[in-house]
């Protein structure tokens, strides 16, 4: 079957490899479409300790199950699944507490095994998730990020919050829809990028311009500031921003993996009383009802996806990493 | 082995040449150290249960060392053979969206272990069934087993006070004062409420908890005409209290609870009603009015599980006293009895 390998730091190729077979407990998954995934660029432009080449990486697939092993029903044959790709231990304290994000043994497909940018790839039954027949690919294939922007809103935001979205990718673009969700009252969404920034404005965010984001954020709350800053880009300057744009007692949740660290003004953190708090990845809960939500069409996504065959990967993630476009890449593969 | 096994109704016979239980591949095998009696046992040997058909080995909150383990159970991280383990007695599917939201408590699957299909751990050695495996937690070195037996009810009294969300200077009134209630008033304490006042409507039982807990609480008295709400409120100068746990399975305690709390009070009905007569009549009035918060609470969470052992651990010596009688395997029918008789509060059983 083809693969798209990762091999190194800006480095994709179109391989042939040998066909994954489903031990007991597994399944195969023929793959549809496999979305790429801020984290798979993130690895993709620079060495990255977490995701080891040579890796076929990819957790946002849409497939078929093509072959069950032992002790798997064998109904599930045929049967078309989003992969929900934390593979948890289940046993450990925060398993059983329903936080699978936090599993110390905790591994990601397409990361810390192989993924769906490949024909087909294994992994345990309960990873292969079964969705609505009416449900598109181009939809479902969404379910996991979206539980990402579930996983902050439905902390962060309550109801009546104003809320400045930073960084208006599809991550971004989803938090300003969970944050509609979850009744924010006004959203705001920042980002370099005003191509991007359209799709942030289509789910109903009013547009900051990134020269002059803090005047412009306060003009637009009446000098109160945001209750609630996401930050989906992840730099010391948005970092920044975020907290300056809080009104006094105001909640900072960081999820964008632009820089590792740097300096945070934390007089403006105590003085504002501020709360930070990261985000990674999501629950069993909130990717069901991530899913339940793209079923009801809580979610227009027009125009968010560009479809690429899977032999002009590399030029895709080329694309990404160095002009920010197209939106959202799917990769075709079944 | 030695097991006890009940026979019929009120009917236990001790009997020395059991079989031992088989180890399943994916199970264990307990050597039992203690065994606790919990209201249902008695409820089962009082009144029989179709669920534990006789001649049936009862028992369901047992602390033991791990004998022996089979090579394809799964248990949980830091647990190996030859630990010393509580058993928690929630059998639980694991899968369920109420599993893996962490709320094991309300498995639309669950089943009780020390039930059919589970004989349970009035013997020398007990069966530790696969489902069960994900329910073994390791006891901290210095917890007595006698006192870890009690693991079960303790947890499901901290599920209770979670629900009450017992805060810093409240008043706390507990209604009922078996085993649970004497461990939500330690727990009100531990959490800083000004005020922990009890009753019942038993002034034996209320005794028996006031030598228990006494001197961690404010004040007790016996439930009486009014069922209590009198009493409590010339010592509140008749506004109430904050937080209301009625661990007690009486339509009297629960309307009680009504007139005893504050405006904008929280109650948690901790306990259950019989369950050829669960409805309630209460003044919804009261409800309304003062804008209460009625709560209720079942079973406990793995993580309750887990906090339960470093709670009893951290506060046994206050906590032990709750544990009353102790017996050996081959006196069990006396056991039984001192419950019926109402004198003493927790008994293990100690094969």
């Amino acid at each position: 079957m083809r693969a798209l390998v990762y091999l190194g730091p800006r480095r994709m190729e179109l391989q042939e490899v040998p066909d994954p077979v489903a031990e007991p407990g597994e399944v195969v998954i023929d793959s549809i479409v496999s979305a790429v995934c801020g984290s798979d660029l993130h690895g993709f432009r620079e060495a990255s300790s977490r995701r080891i080449p040579p890796l076929v990486m990819g957790h946002e697939t849409v497939g078929r199950i093509g072959a069950v092993g032992k002790g798997v029903d064998p109904e599930r044959l045929g049967q078309r699944v989003v992969l929900k790709p934390i593979l948890s231990c289940g046993r450990c304290d925060a398993c059983r507490a329903g936080d699978i994000n936090r599993c110390l043994e905790g591994r990601l497909v397409g990361r810390d095994l192989a993924g769906g940018f490949a024909e087909r790839f294994a992994v345990p039954a309960p990873a292969a998730v079964p969705i609505p027949s009416e449900l598109p690919d181009d939809v479902a294939v969404l379910t996991e990020p979206l539980a990402n922007a579930e996983h902050v809103t439905e902390r962060a935001v309550r109801e009546g919050d104003v809320v400045f979205v930073i960084g208006s990718g599809p991550i971004g673009a989803l938090m300003v829809r969970a944050a509609f969700l979850h009744r924010a009252r006004q959203v705001l969404v920042t980002d370099t990028n005003p191509e991007r920034l359209a799709f942030a404005v289509a789910q109903g965010a009013e547009e900051i311009p990134s020269e002059g984001a803090l005047e412009a954020v306060t003009t637009a709350t009446d000098g109160v500031g945001v209750d609630v800053v996401i930050d989906a880009a992840g730099f010391e300057a948005t970092w920044a921003l975020g907290l300056q744009a809080i009104r006094p007692g105001g909640r900072i949740f960081e999820i964008g993996l632009g820089a590792p660290s740097g300096m945070v003004d934390f007089f403006t953190v105590l003085g504002k009383e501020a709360t930070i708090a990261g985000s990674y990845a999501w629950t069993d809960q909130d990717f069901a009802r991530s899913l339940e939500l793209l079923a009801d069409g809580a979610l227009t996504a027009d125009g968010w996806l560009t479809r690429v065959p899977l032999a002009a990967g590399q030029e895709a993630f080329e694309d990404l990493a160095d002009r920010g476009r197209p939106f959202k890449v799917l990769l075709e593969l079944g | 082995m030695r097991a006890a096994f009940m026979t019929g109704v009120d009917e236990v016979e001790i009997r020395e040449d059991t079989a031992p239980p088989e180890l399943d591949p994916a199970g264990a095998v307990l050597k039992v150290e203690a065994c606790g009696i919990c209201g249902t046992d008695a409820r089962t040997f009082f009144n029989g249960d179709p669920k534990a058909p006789p001649p049936w080995q009862l028992g369901h909150e047992p602390v033991g060392v791990l004998e022996s383990v089979g090579p394809d159970a799964v248990l949980p991280s830091g647990v190996s053979l030859g630990d010393r383990v509580f058993l928690g007695s929630i059998l639980t599917c694991g899968t369920c969206r109420w599993c893996v939201e962490g709320f094991q408590n309300l498995c639309e699957r669950h089943l009780l272990y020390g039930y059919d299909p589970y004989p349970g751990a009035y013997a020398e050695f007990a069966a530790v069934p696969p489902i069960a495996t994900k329910n073994l937690i390791g006891l901290p070195p210095e917890l007595p087993s006698d006192l870890a037996t009690v693991a079960d009810p303790f947890a499901c009294a901290l599920n209770g006070i979670e629900q009450l969300d017992v805060r810093l200077g409240d008043g706390v009134m507990i209604v009922g004062t078996g085993p649970i209630g004497c461990w939500q008033a330690v727990m009100a304490r531990d959490r800083g409420a000004a005020r922990v006042y009890m009753t019942d409507v038993s002034s034996e039982r209320l005794k028996v908890a006031t030598d228990a807990v006494g001197h961690l609480i404010d004040d007790a008295w016996v439930a009486g005409d009014d069922n209590g709400v009198g009493e409590l409120m010339t010592r509140t100068d008749g506004t109430g209290v904050e937080r209301i746990s009625v661990a007690a399975p009486a339509k009297a305690g629960q309307q009680a609870a009504l007139e005893m709390a504050a405006k904008r009070a929280t109650i948690v009905y901790f306990a259950g009603l019989p369950k050829h007569d669960p409805i309630s009549p209460l003044d919804m009035n009261e409800l309304h009015y003062k804008e209460l918060s009625i709560l209720g609470a079942y079973g406990a969470t793995h993580r309750q599980y887990r906090i339960t052992m470093d709670y009893l651990d951290r506060r046994q010596d206050d906590l032990a006293r709750v544990v009353t009688h102790r017996f050996p395997l081959d006196r069990i029918a006396e056991a039984f009895e001192t419950i019926r008789a109402g004198t003493g509060l927790k008994m293990v059983i100690l094969p």
